[in-house]
């Protein structure tokens, strides 16, 4: 009771194009590539070809930690690989089966991509609350000090800065405040640009300024800030907010409670390092304090605003 | 002819040693262990016992890209070779094959493949666990699991995801899934008509056997 069946080298023949989802090509590729794959498009190219694009499913435990629900979601994932399949002209189309290695990377250049989009978009949507941190304001301070002194007119000027360096990235943010805009330097002296100058600066009280437009820097230049001014902070509590709002958006449920163990997981997951529970209580109790998460003991789950933001700013396919 | 008490001990004991896929894609290599420690044990054949993250090698797993199942044969033939058995599998098995594989002490267990409808379905006959679907549904995922036994009217089998998400000893005989054949049917056959692998000793050992080689 033995079948033979085709090598990954044959050609998967198809005759019927709208068959191809769900069909016995499917089910070669399936075979070969894994069986999350699937065929997710599939559309006619000018010189007659088939363009057929792969998705891929990946299930997992989104479980709520306090209700048990035991929930598994499965996780697609659209467009990671393309294949063109062969019009022989005979009402037979050819598809070549890709090489698993292939088609994996693509999966991880998509998840990849919605990682970072996580990554962006949570940034975005508590940047305003961890604001009262104070470690991110003690980081934050140089660029606060030098758009307040654009503000108000108080000669200070870009030799003083180099003079009196307080760290070594002070520069550095006077060029990227100058290339966003909110800063113009004339004749050494650093004065206020476009974006300070459209805005009623009266209408901010000294607090409400810094939070304001240090937000504002943070929504425009957060890659850059991140990852070439080596603003750790910046990039620092998001991923633990993020390593909880990962699961509650993948699972469309903005009350999703996890607990810290699962919230550990998540972080080693999407940042390859396992960080100590007590360490994870203590930032996730920070956030807590600025309304990023809402936490009751163990328990973790959703900000309504957060999560609703994040949930925008994240694809989930 | 009934699905008996007995039936339903076999599979306990069976079950109960069997290990827990240890990530939610992890299906089809954990299934393997399971039907091979069951045959290693059967047949006191210690040569038979793999772990399961051997098994994902020869499978090429990758975790969350779960595992490849073509080439079974080149795959799995020089795993089993020493202790003289091979995979097998084939479509189109009908149930009384799928149970004389069952009950046969010179066959493993069978694994089968069910269609994405089962997780459709499953919301009505337990409440184990609860499958979502993604934004393209459930990706026409292929879940394998371990039929034990089959009748005129149900079959019952061994779904891997029950035992992911709960201990073993705190399901009572619930646990074992006893669905209608007219279901079982249905996820059964579809993309691949009634797809089922499992081992049988090797023809070129059964050869040797019957040449007096040994």
């Amino acid at each position: 009771m033995v079948t033979t069946e085709a090598s990954p080298d044959d050609a998967v023949r198809v005759q019927n194009p709208e068959a191809l989802q769900g069909g016995h090509a499917e089910t070669r590729l399936k075979r070969h590539l894994g069986r999350g794959v699937y065929v997710h498009d599939v559309h006619e190219l000018s010189n007659g070809n088939l363009e057929v694009s792969l998705g891929n499913a990946s299930p997992r435990d989104l479980s709520d930690c306090r209700d048990h629900d035991n929930v598994l979601k499965f996780i697609t994932l659209r467009d990671v690989y393309t294949i063109e399949a062969e019009n022989t002209g005979q009402g037979v189309y050819l598809i070549d089966v890709p090489d698993r290695s292939d088609v994996i990377e693509g999966i991880d250049e998509r998840e990849e991509e919605i990682r970072e989009k996580l990554d962006f978009s949570m940034a975005q949507a508590i940047y305003k609350h961890v604001y009262d941190l104070p470690a991110v304001r003690t980081q934050l301070n140089p660029i606060l000090q030098i758009l307040r002194a654009a503000r108000n007119r108080r000669g200070l000027t870009v030799s003083r800065i180099d003079d009196n360096q307080r760290s070594k990235n002070t520069r550095e943010y006077v060029e990227m405040l100058k290339n966003f805009g909110y800063i113009r330097v004339e004749d050494d002296e650093i004065l206020p640009g476009e974006r300070l100058q459209s805005a009623d600066l009266n209408k901010y009280s000294w607090d409400e300024f810094g939070r304001k437009f240090l937000g504002d820097v943070v929504q425009r230049g957060y890659v850059t800030i991140r990852d070439e001014l080596n603003l750790s902070m910046l990039g620092h509590y998001q991923k633990y907010s993020g390593a909880y709002y990962f699961d509650a958006v993948q699972r469309g449920k903005q009350d999703l409670w996890l607990d810290i163990d699962t919230i550990a997981d998540n972080f080693e997951e999407l940042h390859g390092e396992r960080k100590d529970r007590f360490y994870l209580q203590d930032k996730l109790g920070e956030l807590a304090s600025v309304n990023v998460v809402e936490k009751d003991g163990d328990y973790v789950r959703s900000e309504e605003d957060i999560y609703e933001q994040v949930a925008r700013g994240t694809p989930t396919a | 002819m009934t699905i008996t008490n007995e039936d339903r001990e076999r599979y306990q004991t069976a079950v109960t040693d069997f290990h827990t896929q240890p990530e939610p894609d992890s299906c089809f290599p954990t299934a393997l262990k399971n039907i091979l420690d069951e045959l290693a044990d059967r047949k006191d054949e210690p040569n038979l016992r793999y772990s399961i993250s051997d098994l994902g090698d020869a499978l090429d797993y990758v975790e969350n890209r779960a595992s490849a199942s073509d080439r079974l044969a080149a795959r799995l033939d020089p795993l089993l070779e020493e202790a003289g058995w091979e995979v097998n599998h084939m479509t189109g098995v009908g149930y009384d094959q799928l149970q004389t594989i069952i009950e046969s002490d010179d066959r493993s267990l069978p694994l089968c493949e069910f269609h994405q409808q089962y997780f459709e379905d499953i919301g009505q006959l337990t409440d184990n666990y609860t499958p979502e679907p993604g934004l393209d549904g459930f990706g026409r995922w292929k879940h394998v699991i371990v039929p034990f036994k089959i009748n005129d009217s149900t079959v019952l089998y061994f779904d891997p995801y029950i035992q992911f998400f709960h201990d073993l000893d705190t399901i009572d005989e619930d646990g074992a899934m006893n669905v209608p054949i007219k279901s079982f049917n249905e996820w059964w056959t579809r993309p691949e008509k009634r797809w089922a692998l499992w081992l049988e000793p090797s023809k070129q050992q059964t050869l040797s056997a019957a040449f007096g080689d040994e």
